[in-house]
């Protein structure tokens, strides 16, 4: 052996990519001269009704304060214009199980982009290998998209020319979070948790290597911008859900770099962990994909100095 | 739309996996006060993780043999809920998923044990491990599913896996001593023989792999302790004299050896050797652990105890010693 290390060494509050490095035994660099990424947190406690539901004018307009904040332009369609085009064809990958996308938020996203002029019948809303077409098909997901002989979903593979990654935001009892980075593992087929006769090998050692999904050609190179459901994530457990650990941030997370999305968006569930339990209250497993995405796959960065956070709308309770 | 209708609906549009059991041999028939609702399908252990995807291996880990969900729609009012029976392989088994995600209100009257919080009910009896809640979680009425849940433990069809002959929850153990020795009897041993003094309400957790172990106290990505599926485990905590909380881990093996490989594993990990303190004679060491914290592992007999981030040495030994002895008979065979 080596050093003694406690679980507390594991996940801190505010430098998360010095993970990777604490468990190597290597010392943080702090303050290096770098371009620092821009992750957007959009909050209005309006957003939910009582009954939980989604106010669809409420996340128009929180989506378009977040581009706007997250491009540096003022108007909305300059804002999709960014990173799309009206020629592209878009993949939206919404997650359909346990802590779904709201159906409002994916609905926006596909009105915006229409709105700059991307065809209806090239708004592709899909997990696994299922979805819909068009702005209807937000919702109306009848359709079977299937995977390549890749075990690559055909959306992200074939069709698509741009994807949208669009998660929702919840503790995981595998992989300790699971949120942009993990949302790819809805995008291949022949997958378990054994990692046994499969076409990923994701779950050992706490999913620490779910980063190669997002770092396959057809979705490292085509995933322009994520946006995170953040309305009613789970902080416990998952991805069943207990109820008893879900709660209203009324939120959605908006960025183009994976890594500091999910840095940013860890620091918001073990934020609320500490609140309820009223002391610390580790994740664990501990969320090793995050920074091995960063820094194993290239795909981004985990470090706190190299994260600009952006705060629109409530401060109280946003754990950032 | 809540996230468990959102589970309901993806099952409803894609024929997410499971047979429609209908009322052939399924445990969910309909109940006093409530009819059964359109939805109800059967998942095997094979493919259980079409319900619920990443989230099967959680049961896996258990030897689940089936799930059965139901939704219901109360007589006169037309309220709907829905109940997932998971059927267990043992009662300790329905009793280790139970305990790791019970908490809140605790019911009586329903199956073994149960508890009720944010409008999920989760009670264990023999086999069954049940999950019930409101079809729309804004609908309120938590009344409404402590009724369901009771009605399905009184149920006919539900007793070939719901019953455990003489458990604490049967007629046969009325009385709290009586009770208590039927609590004994059904559950495992190094759950029941865990000191009680200290013992914080709805901390045991009872497991076997190392899978299930990282999900509550991650410890490596290596199985360290030797956990498999006939190692019997637990994670409690405890409040400690000096005012604060200690994590333990105990580890019943069914090999004496396997507890003093899996001691030497952890403190070979977790322990400076330099800094180690050890009782001669006897596998026992304490170390302190970052700059407020303190770590014991023990052996004695079949079981591997730990004691994690307590705040003083004379806690973590005092704690680590007391759970060693009160468990050190729990592998030993009658």
């Amino acid at each position: 052996m080596t050093h003694t290390i406690t679980r507390r060494h594991f996940v801190a509050e505010t430098a998360l990519g010095t993970l990777a490095l604490i468990l190597r035994g290597a010392s943080p660099v702090w303050g290096a001269e770098k371009p620092k990424t821009r992750v957007v947190v959009v909050r209005d406690p309006k957003v939910l009704t009582e009954t939980f539901d989604v106010k669809a004018d409420v996340i128009e307009g929180m989506l378009d304060l977040g581009m706007r904040e997250l491009t540096g332009k003022k108007k909305t369609n300059e804002c999709w214009k960014t990173f799309f085009s009206p020629d592209d064809v878009m993949g939206l990958k919404i997650n359909v199980m346990m802590t779904p996308t709201h159906d409002e938020l994916t609905s926006a996203v596909a009105s915006r982009l229409r709105g700059i002029g991307v065809k209806d019948e090239n708004i592709l809303t899909w997990d696994r290998g299922n979805g819909g077409i068009g702005v209807k098909g937000v919702s109306d997901r009848g359709v079977y998209f299937g995977f390549t002989k890749e075990s690559i979903s055909k959306v992200a593979a074939e069709r698509a020319t741009a994807l949208i990654n669009m998660p929702g935001l919840k503790s995981h009892w595998l992989s300790g979070v699971a949120v942009a980075v993990k949302n790819w593992a809805g995008a291949v087929t022949d997958i378990n948790v054994p990692d046994e006769g499969v076409a990923f090998k994701i779950h050992g050692d706490s999913c620490a290597d779910v980063g190669m999904l997002n770092a396959l050609p057809p979705i490292k190179d085509k995933c322009r911008l994520i946006i995170v459901d953040a309305m009613r994530p789970l902080f416990h457990g998952g991805p069943q859900v207990n109820p008893a650990y879900v709660w209203n941030y009324g939120g959605i997370v908006l960025g183009t770099d994976p890594v500091a999305v999910d840095t940013v968006c860890l620091k918001i569930i073990q934020g609320k962990r500490n609140e309820h339990k009223g002391k610390s209250w580790p994740i664990s497993p501990p969320p090793k994909h995050i920074a091995a995405a960063g820094e194993k796959y290239g795909l981004g960065t985990s470090k706190a100095s190299e994260i600009e956070v952006k705060l629109i709308g409530e401060e109280e309770g946003a754990f950032i | 739309m809540s996230m468990i209708s959102s589970f309901l609906l993806l099952s409803l549009a894609f024929g997410g996996g499971g047979r429609d059991r209908g009322d052939e041999g399924s445990p969910l028939q309909p109940l006093s006060g409530w009819a059964k609702a359109a939805y109800g399908v059967h998942f095997s252990a094979d493919d259980l993780h079409e319900y619920l995807n990443g989230g099967a291996a959680k049961y896996l880990a258990y030897n689940i043999q089936d799930l059965y969900v139901q939704e219901y729609e109360r007589v006169g009012d037309g309220y709907l809920a829905v109940v997932e029976l998971y059927v267990m392989d043992s009662p300790q088994n329905a009793f280790g998923v139970y305990s790791c995600d019970s908490g809140g209100a605790h019911p009586t009257g329903l199956g073994e044990e149960a508890s009720f919080e944010g409008g999920l009910l989760q009670f264990w009896s023999g086999r069954a491990y049940v999950r019930a809640y409101a079809r729309d979680p804004s609908a309120g009425k938590a009344d409404a599913i402590l009724e369901l849940g009771a009605a399905l433990s009184k149920a006919p069809a539900f007793e070939e896996v719901g019953t455990t002959q003489g458990g604490p929850g049967s007629q046969e153990a009325k009385g709290s001593e009586e009770k208590a020795e039927r609590r004994k009897a059904t559950l495992p041993a190094i759950v029941t023989s865990m000191p009680a003094d200290g013992l914080i309400r709805d901390s045991i957790c009872f497991f076997h792999t190392r899978v299930s172990l990282n999900s509550i106290y991650y410890l490596s990505e290596k199985n360290i302790l030797q956990l498999s599926e006939h190692t019997d485990a637990v994670s409690a905590e405890y409040e400690t004299p000096s005012g604060g909380t200690a994590r333990v881990i105990a580890v019943c093996y069914p090999e004496v050896g396997a507890a003093a490989v899996a001691y030497e594993a952890f403190c070979d990990l977790y322990m400076e050797a330099s800094e180690v303190r050890k009782r001669d004679g006897a596998l026992e060491r304490w170390v302190r652990a970052g700059d407020s914290e303190w770590l014991y592992a023990g052996v004695v007999g079949g079981v591997l105890t730990l004691v994690l981030e307590v705040a003083t040495e004379t806690d973590a030994i005092d704690l680590g010693r007391t759970v060693s002895r009160a468990t050190a008979g729990c592998g030993e065979e009658d």
